[in-house]
Protein backbone atom coordinates (compact mmCIF):
# COMPACT_ATOMS: atom_id res chain seq x y z
CA UNK A 1 0.00 0.00 0.00
CA UNK A 2 1.54 3.30 -1.12
CA UNK A 3 0.55 6.65 0.29
CA UNK A 4 0.98 10.37 -0.38
CA UNK A 5 1.42 11.43 3.25
CA UNK A 6 4.96 12.76 2.84
CA UNK A 7 4.10 14.64 -0.35
CA UNK A 8 1.01 16.27 1.16
CA UNK A 9 2.71 16.98 4.48
CA UNK A 10 5.61 18.75 2.77
CA UNK A 11 3.35 20.69 0.44
CA UNK A 12 1.42 21.98 3.48
CA UNK A 13 4.63 22.68 5.43
CA UNK A 14 3.62 20.42 8.31
CA UNK A 15 6.35 18.72 10.35
CA UNK A 16 6.22 15.01 11.17
CA UNK A 17 5.81 15.87 14.86
CA UNK A 18 2.86 18.20 14.16
CA UNK A 19 1.16 15.54 12.08
CA UNK A 20 1.88 12.92 14.73
CA UNK A 21 0.36 15.15 17.44
CA UNK A 22 -2.71 15.82 15.32
CA UNK A 23 -3.27 12.11 14.70
CA UNK A 24 -2.34 11.04 18.27
CA UNK A 25 0.44 8.74 17.14
CA UNK A 26 4.20 8.78 17.64
CA UNK A 27 6.54 10.47 15.17
CA UNK A 28 8.02 7.05 14.48
CA UNK A 29 4.65 5.89 13.15
CA UNK A 30 4.54 8.82 10.71
CA UNK A 31 8.10 8.00 9.57
CA UNK A 32 7.17 4.34 9.05
CA UNK A 33 4.00 5.30 7.16
CA UNK A 34 5.89 7.67 4.89
CA UNK A 35 8.57 5.06 4.20
CA UNK A 36 5.91 2.45 3.44
CA UNK A 37 7.18 0.18 6.22
CA UNK A 38 3.87 0.20 8.04
CA UNK A 39 0.30 0.15 6.72
CA UNK A 40 -2.16 2.33 8.62
CA UNK A 41 -5.26 0.82 10.17
CA UNK A 42 -8.65 1.85 8.84
CA UNK A 43 -9.10 4.26 11.78
CA UNK A 44 -5.73 5.93 11.26
CA UNK A 45 -6.29 6.08 7.51
CA UNK A 46 -9.61 7.86 8.16
CA UNK A 47 -8.01 10.28 10.60
CA UNK A 48 -5.17 11.06 8.17
CA UNK A 49 -7.58 11.58 5.28
CA UNK A 50 -9.70 13.88 7.45
CA UNK A 51 -6.60 15.83 8.46
CA UNK A 52 -5.66 16.47 4.84
CA UNK A 53 -9.29 16.93 3.79
CA UNK A 54 -9.09 14.24 1.12
CA UNK A 55 -10.88 10.95 0.48
CA UNK A 56 -8.95 7.89 1.65
CA UNK A 57 -8.41 6.56 -1.89
CA UNK A 58 -6.57 9.76 -2.85
CA UNK A 59 -4.23 9.43 0.10
CA UNK A 60 -3.64 5.68 0.13
CA UNK A 61 -2.99 3.97 -3.16
CA UNK A 62 -3.76 0.29 -3.26
CA UNK A 63 -1.16 -1.23 -5.57
CA UNK A 64 -2.52 -4.77 -5.54
CA UNK A 65 0.47 -6.14 -3.66
CA UNK A 66 -1.62 -7.42 -0.75
CA UNK A 67 -4.12 -8.86 -3.18
CA UNK A 68 -1.31 -10.92 -4.78
CA UNK A 69 -0.34 -12.26 -1.39
CA UNK A 70 -3.96 -13.33 -0.81
CA UNK A 71 -4.11 -14.97 -4.23
CA UNK A 72 -0.87 -16.90 -3.52
CA UNK A 73 -2.16 -17.95 -0.09
CA UNK A 74 -5.45 -19.14 -1.60
CA UNK A 75 -3.63 -21.09 -4.30
CA UNK A 76 -1.38 -22.72 -1.72
CA UNK A 77 -4.36 -23.67 0.44
CA UNK A 78 -6.14 -25.07 -2.61
CA UNK A 79 -3.12 -27.15 -3.66
CA UNK A 80 -2.77 -28.47 -0.09
CA UNK A 81 -6.44 -29.45 0.00
CA UNK A 82 -6.25 -31.09 -3.43
CA UNK B 1 -6.74 10.59 28.48
CA UNK B 2 -8.79 10.55 31.73
CA UNK B 3 -8.98 6.79 31.52
CA UNK B 4 -5.19 6.60 31.20
CA UNK B 5 -4.72 8.92 34.22
CA UNK B 6 -7.01 6.65 36.26
CA UNK B 7 -5.06 3.59 35.12
CA UNK B 8 -1.80 5.26 36.18
CA UNK B 9 -3.30 6.12 39.59
CA UNK B 10 -4.44 2.51 40.05
CA UNK B 11 -0.99 1.31 39.02
CA UNK B 12 0.62 3.63 41.57
CA UNK B 13 -1.47 2.00 44.31
CA UNK B 14 -0.31 -1.44 43.10
CA UNK B 15 3.35 -0.34 43.13
CA UNK B 16 2.93 1.06 46.66
CA UNK B 17 1.43 -2.25 47.83
CA UNK B 18 4.21 -4.20 46.14
CA UNK B 19 6.82 -1.95 47.76
CA UNK B 20 5.30 -2.60 51.18
CA UNK B 21 5.06 -6.31 50.45
CA UNK B 22 8.69 -6.51 49.33
CA UNK B 23 9.97 -4.50 52.33
CA UNK B 24 7.96 -6.77 54.63
CA UNK B 25 9.34 -9.82 52.79
CA UNK B 26 12.92 -8.62 53.13
CA UNK B 27 12.34 -7.92 56.83
CA UNK B 28 10.61 -11.20 57.63
CA UNK B 29 12.63 -13.64 55.50
CA UNK B 30 16.02 -12.01 54.93
CA UNK B 31 16.68 -10.14 58.18
CA UNK B 32 14.70 -12.19 60.72
CA UNK B 33 14.43 -15.44 58.72
CA UNK B 34 16.80 -17.35 60.98
CA UNK B 35 15.07 -16.17 64.17
CA UNK B 36 11.48 -16.62 62.96
CA UNK B 37 11.73 -19.73 60.77
CA UNK B 38 15.20 -21.10 61.46
CA UNK B 39 16.31 -20.57 57.85
CA UNK B 40 19.91 -21.11 56.80
CA UNK B 41 21.98 -18.36 55.11
CA UNK B 42 21.45 -19.71 51.58
CA UNK B 43 17.66 -19.74 51.87
CA UNK B 44 17.64 -16.28 53.44
CA UNK B 45 19.78 -14.96 50.59
CA UNK B 46 17.44 -16.54 48.03
CA UNK B 47 14.41 -14.87 49.65
CA UNK B 48 16.37 -11.62 49.97
CA UNK B 49 17.21 -11.66 46.27
CA UNK B 50 13.62 -12.44 45.32
CA UNK B 51 12.09 -9.68 47.43
CA UNK B 52 14.96 -7.33 46.58
CA UNK B 53 14.24 -7.78 42.89
CA UNK B 54 10.55 -7.12 43.53
CA UNK B 55 11.45 -3.99 45.52
CA UNK B 56 13.69 -2.56 42.76
CA UNK B 57 11.14 -3.47 40.06
CA UNK B 58 8.24 -1.77 41.93
CA UNK B 59 10.37 1.23 42.86
CA UNK B 60 11.41 1.82 39.23
CA UNK B 61 7.80 1.67 38.01
CA UNK B 62 6.59 3.76 40.96
CA UNK B 63 9.11 6.53 40.14
CA UNK B 64 8.34 6.36 36.40
CA UNK B 65 4.56 6.51 36.88
CA UNK B 66 4.81 9.28 39.50
CA UNK B 67 6.99 11.36 37.16
CA UNK B 68 4.56 10.77 34.31
CA UNK B 69 1.59 11.86 36.41
CA UNK B 70 3.46 14.95 37.59
CA UNK B 71 4.18 16.37 34.15
CA UNK B 72 1.57 17.16 31.48
CA UNK B 73 4.03 16.80 28.61
CA UNK B 74 5.28 13.42 29.81
CA UNK B 75 1.72 12.29 30.42
CA UNK B 76 0.65 13.11 26.88
CA UNK B 77 3.83 11.60 25.44
CA UNK B 78 3.35 8.40 27.43
CA UNK B 79 -0.36 8.25 26.58
CA UNK B 80 0.36 8.54 22.85
CA UNK B 81 3.09 5.92 23.13
CA UNK B 82 0.57 3.62 24.82
CA UNK B 83 -2.21 4.01 22.28
CA UNK B 84 0.01 4.27 19.21
CA UNK B 85 -1.23 1.58 16.83
CA UNK B 86 2.25 0.81 15.46
CA UNK B 87 3.53 0.19 18.99
CA UNK B 88 0.52 -2.03 19.72
CA UNK B 89 1.06 -3.90 16.49
CA UNK B 90 4.76 -4.41 17.29
CA UNK B 91 3.82 -5.61 20.77
CA UNK B 92 1.28 -8.10 19.39
CA UNK B 93 3.65 -9.39 16.73
CA UNK B 94 6.60 -9.78 19.12
CA UNK B 95 4.37 -11.64 21.61
CA UNK B 96 3.23 -13.97 18.84
CA UNK B 97 6.77 -14.65 17.64
CA UNK B 98 8.04 -15.13 21.22
CA UNK B 99 5.28 -17.64 21.93
CA UNK B 100 6.13 -19.58 18.77
CA UNK B 101 9.85 -19.61 19.64
CA UNK B 102 9.08 -20.81 23.20
CA UNK B 103 6.83 -23.57 21.82
CA UNK B 104 9.46 -24.70 19.30
CA UNK B 105 12.17 -24.73 22.01
CA UNK B 106 9.92 -26.73 24.36
CA UNK B 107 9.08 -29.21 21.62
CA UNK B 108 12.74 -29.67 20.66
CA UNK B 109 13.79 -30.11 24.31
CA UNK B 110 10.90 -32.58 24.79
CA UNK B 111 12.16 -34.69 21.86
CA UNK B 112 15.86 -34.41 22.75
CA UNK B 113 15.38 -35.11 26.46
CA UNK B 114 13.01 -38.02 25.83
CA UNK B 115 15.39 -39.62 23.32
CA UNK B 116 18.74 -39.03 24.99
CA UNK B 117 18.12 -38.67 28.71
CA UNK B 118 15.02 -40.72 29.40
CA UNK B 119 11.26 -40.69 29.03
CA UNK B 120 10.71 -39.00 32.37
CA UNK B 121 13.14 -36.16 31.65
CA UNK B 122 11.08 -34.99 28.71
CA UNK B 123 7.87 -34.90 30.72
CA UNK B 124 8.21 -31.30 31.99
CA UNK B 125 8.88 -29.65 28.60
CA UNK B 126 6.26 -31.95 27.06
CA UNK B 127 3.58 -30.92 29.57
CA UNK B 128 4.56 -27.26 29.16
CA UNK B 129 4.34 -27.55 25.37
CA UNK B 130 0.91 -29.19 25.35
CA UNK B 131 -0.30 -26.86 28.12
CA UNK B 132 0.65 -23.76 26.14
CA UNK B 133 -0.80 -25.27 22.98
CA UNK B 134 -4.10 -26.02 24.78
CA UNK B 135 -4.30 -22.50 26.24
CA UNK B 136 -3.53 -21.00 22.83
CA UNK B 137 -6.26 -23.11 21.22
CA UNK B 138 -8.76 -22.11 23.93
CA UNK B 139 -7.95 -18.40 23.54
CA UNK B 140 -8.18 -18.73 19.75
CA UNK B 141 -11.58 -20.43 20.08
CA UNK B 142 -12.78 -17.64 22.41
CA UNK B 143 -11.79 -14.87 20.00
CA UNK B 144 -13.16 -16.85 17.07
CA UNK B 145 -16.56 -16.85 18.79
CA UNK B 146 -16.25 -13.24 19.92
CA UNK B 147 -15.29 -11.64 16.59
Amino acid sequence: MKNRIQELRKSRKVTQQELADALSVTRQTIISLENGKYNASLVLAHKTAQYFGLPIEELFIFDGEDENIDVIANLMNKSLLD
Amino acid sequence: MEEYINTLKKRLTIWKLLLLFSVAGIGIFFIFGSVLFGMDVELRRAFGAMFGFLFIFSLCYFVTDSTTLGSDNKLREQYIRNIDERNLSIEAKSSRVTLNIVMICLFISFIVMSLFIGNNAGTVPGICFYGIWLIKSAVKYYYNKKM
